[in-house]
């Protein structure tokens, strides 16, 4: 049974990009979201392996949303991804409970390293 | 583990062993053998290393450690406490007092190798002089300071394991320092990271390549660490230890009883002080005295008021707020120790230059007083030391033929008088030389040739401008500084110096200071419309005088009071105001100040009051003849004046 993955990001670009870098790799996408709203609708819906999380997005930023969802699941499994120079916010997302993180420009190969040792 | 915020404890804790260690170096200098001097000595040393490396002030860690070797042989008796040993020590604290400055401040670090090898010689004669670590090394492993390899020791007895892992991260990682976090973070659920290298402030700041070490303990095996480790991202290698430096040093037995006798001071030293930043403590004291004009605003609208139970509200508050203010103004206060602490030291060395054998007694150096005037009252008090090792103790052999004790004596120090806190320096010396000041007083033009002059005439003449009678400028004082430099400084902060002697018998400087300058009485005047604050102390009387007693004596305004002639101005003008002409009686104010009476005709007087001074911000910058500014119960802004440069 390949993982189920929900992807997080306020750009279809880069949803896109994972997305595809994901599925080329034994993982399946259950699901898409555009902000931090919608990722906790569709974790509790789709109850997903794991989750990628962008930090910066409209209406709930992806710290939050991470607190959100450890919240309603202490054990799930985010893995949150940053840009460059948003230090502060990676070491928050990460007290906050995300298991790994990743930086954009994303590298396929750390995509992959980082959700199968998120959940292993 | 971001260790800035502890910077400033670690920088005013440092001080104090410093301060610790001169003490001591003092006493066992008198007394070489004492195990008890030395033992607290090599504690004190060996804390401070402790402190810098936790830290991460590697300089400083390896300079005290080099000290502490010293120590060590000294206290186990290998080493003798010699003229040259001490002298290196001394030496040795110097340098680890501007060591410490310039870490702290991140200045760029001096090289102390001359010290630092006479260390090593001493420590071990055959060492051809040093391998000292190179900063930024290649090499990772973590070196254990002594505190660590204690707590690790602890950690075994207690059923931990200790490992080293040394990780290797990938060449290309991006935002290392935070890769690092999650390692320690992971590491953090299952034990306890002691030590890391580099330091956790270099690995925060990704002041590293791609590896790193550190020291855990955990209950957990090696391979669960390994396997820890190995489930994070990014990670390149990883090798997990036994620190091979933990079980080596087991057997050493002088460590024993090491902890327990730090913890112990740890505790004393923590439960009854906190320190606090003087900034926070400032603002304290700032709003209090906010609140104690607001206080005396309210107060005055409540004094109309009928209703009982509201007057008995106000009561309390009046009380309360009373008391605030005083809690407030004693935390300004400090122990006068502050300042004389660095005095034997100075004594010391200052005696030994000018080849005098002197004994410094200090007594009274608990008394508090005022916060801002112990950081200024250090420079005079300097200087009236080095008067006295200079000009007042006389040689051994002088001494000897005018039989007094060979040893010469100084005593400093300081009591409360009153409201007033008196500081006194003497020294059994040669006092005042009257002829010689007469001389001098000659030359300058000061008294006339054949005049006579009494012991007190010659004191005062000494703090006449620019008068010193060296004969020739020392290392040790002149440099055209002299006495009347030492009472202008005394008298900024509204104090007073006096002298005393008796020729080859003693010289005594009493220094008479206000308890506190944040809260003085003023007397309240009006001039050219606007109110002003004149300091109580310098208001020697207030009278009323009719205008036909104003007399004219070379076209400048005088009065005659009680036979005696006094120079009269306008305060409004002196201050630049348009003076308000009005008829009837002139009040005046006798002003007093270096000996110098003068009188200030007022518009009114308004009456005395406690006021808080306020120093007037930068941008105004000092202007001549304020002191600072009040605000008033009615919250009018009223300003001080400095009666001694207005009289001038």
């Amino acid at each position: 049974m390949p993982k189920k993955v929900l992807i997080t990001d306020d750009t279809a670009f880069m949803r896109m990009t994972l997305k595809n870098v994901i599925e080329k790799n034994g993982f399946e996408v259950v699901g898409e979201a555009g902000d931090g709203e919608e990722a906790i609708a569709k974790y509790k819906e789709l109850q997903p392996d794991l989750v990628t999380m962008d930090i910066t997005m409209p209406k709930m930023d992806g710290i939050t949303a991470i607190k959100e969802i450890m919240k309603i699941d202490p054990n799930a499994k985010i893995v949150v991804c940053s840009a460059m120079g948003q230090k502060p916010m990676v070491i928050e997302a990460l007290n906050a409970g995300a298991k790994d993180f990743l930086v954009k420009p994303f590298d396929a190969e750390r995509v992959v390293e980082a959700l199968r040792k998120a959940a292993p | 583990m971001d260790t800035s915020e502890f910077r400033e404890v670690f920088a005013a804790e440092a001080r104090d062993y410093l301060q610790s260690l001169n003490d001591d170096l003092l006493l066992l200098e008198n007394d070489p053998h004492s195990s008890e001097i030395l033992d607290d000595m090599f504690r004190a040393a060996h804390s401070l290393k402790g402190m810098a490396g936790t830290m991460g002030f590697e300089e400083l860690a390896h300079f005290t450690h080099q000290m502490e070797s010293v120590l060590d042989l000294l206290r186990t008796g290998e080493l003798e406490a010699s003229d040259r040993v001490i002298n290196v020590l001394f030496s040795s604290v110097d340098t680890l007092e501007i060591l410490l400055e310039q870490t702290i401040n991140d200045e760029p670090i001096s090289s102390f190798q001359d010290i630092v090898s006479a260390l090593q010689r001493l420590s071990d004669p055959q060492a051809e002089t040093t391998e000292t670590k190179p900063l930024g090394t290649k090499d990772v492993s973590v070196v254990l300071d002594e505190f660590n390899r204690e707590t690790i020791k602890q950690g075994l007895e207690q059923g931990y394991n200790a490992y080293q892992v040394l990780i290797t991260l990938r060449p290309n990682t991006l935002l290392k320092s935070v890769r690092v976090y999650t390692i320690f973070q992971a590491l953090e659920e299952v034990g306890t990271i002691i030590q890391c290298n580099p330091s956790a402030q270099d690995l925060e700041e990704e002041r590293f390549d791609n590896q790193f070490a550190l020291i855990i303990l955990t209950h957990e095996s090696a391979k669960e660490i390994q396997a820890i480790v190995e489930g994070i991202s990014e990670i390149e290698q990883v090798q997990v230890s036994k620190p091979d430096d933990v079980t080596r040093q087991e057997s050493a037995s002088a460590l024993e009883v090491e902890p327990r006798i730090q913890s112990r001071l740890r505790t004393r030293r923590t439960d009854k002080f906190v320190r606090v930043e003087t900034d926070r403590l400032d603002k304290l004291i700032n709003l209090v005295g906010e609140l104690v004009i607001s206080r005396t605003q309210v107060m005055e609208i409540m004094k109309q008021l009928e209703d009982s139970e509201q007057k008995n509200a106000a009561a309390q508050l009046d009380r309360v707020t009373t008391e605030l203010q005083y809690a407030a103004m004693n935390l300004r206060m400090v122990p006068i120790k502050q300042v004389f602490d660095r005095f034997p030291r100075m004594v010391r060395d200052l005696a030994k230059a000018s080849q005098k054998e002197i004994n410094l007694e200090i007594y009274g150096e608990e008394t508090e007083l005022d916060r801002g005037i112990v950081n200024q009252i250090g420079d005079p008090l300097v200087h009236l030391i080095r008067n006295s090792i200079d000009h007042g103790i006389e040689p051994r052999a002088e001494r000897i033929a005018k039989g007094k004790p060979e040893v010469g004596t100084i005593r400093l120090g300081a009591r409360h008088e009153g409201s007033h806190i008196l500081i006194e320096i003497e020294d059994d010396g040669q006092g005042l030389d009257v002829e010689k000041i007469r001389q001098k007083a000659v030359t300058q033009g000061l008294v006339s040739g054949d005049a006579k002059i009494t012991i007190d005439e010659a004191a005062n003449l000494l703090f006449h401008p620019g008068f010193s009678t060296a004969d020739a400028v020392t290392d040790l004082s002149g440099r055209g500084v002299g006495m009347d430099a030492v009472k202008a400084a005394v008298e900024s902060l509204s104090g007073t110096v006096d002298v005393q002697s008796q020729t080859d018998q003693y010289m005594r400087v009493t220094i008479k200071l206000p308890l506190t300058l944040a809260i003085i009485k003023a007397l309240l005047v009006v001039a050219g419309g606007e109110t002003f604050a004149i300091p109580i102390q310098a208001v020697r009387e207030n009278i009323q005088i009719e205008r036909s007693q104003v007399k004219t004596v070379q076209q400048h305004d005088v009065i005659v009071l009680r036979n005696e002639v006094l120079p009269l101005y306008n305060l409004a003008e002196c201050l630049g105001f348009e003076p308000i002409q009005s008829t009837g009686p002139l009040a005046v104010i006798i002003v007093e100040s270096r000996g110098q009476k003068v009188g200030f005709i007022v518009e009114d007087l308004i009456g005395q009051q406690e006021i808080v001074i306020e120093s007037l911000s930068d941008i105004l910058g000092d202007i001549r003849g304020i002191a600072g500014a009040t605000i008033l119960g009615s919250g009018r802004v009223a300003l001080i004046l400095d009666n001694s440069t207005l009289i001038q």
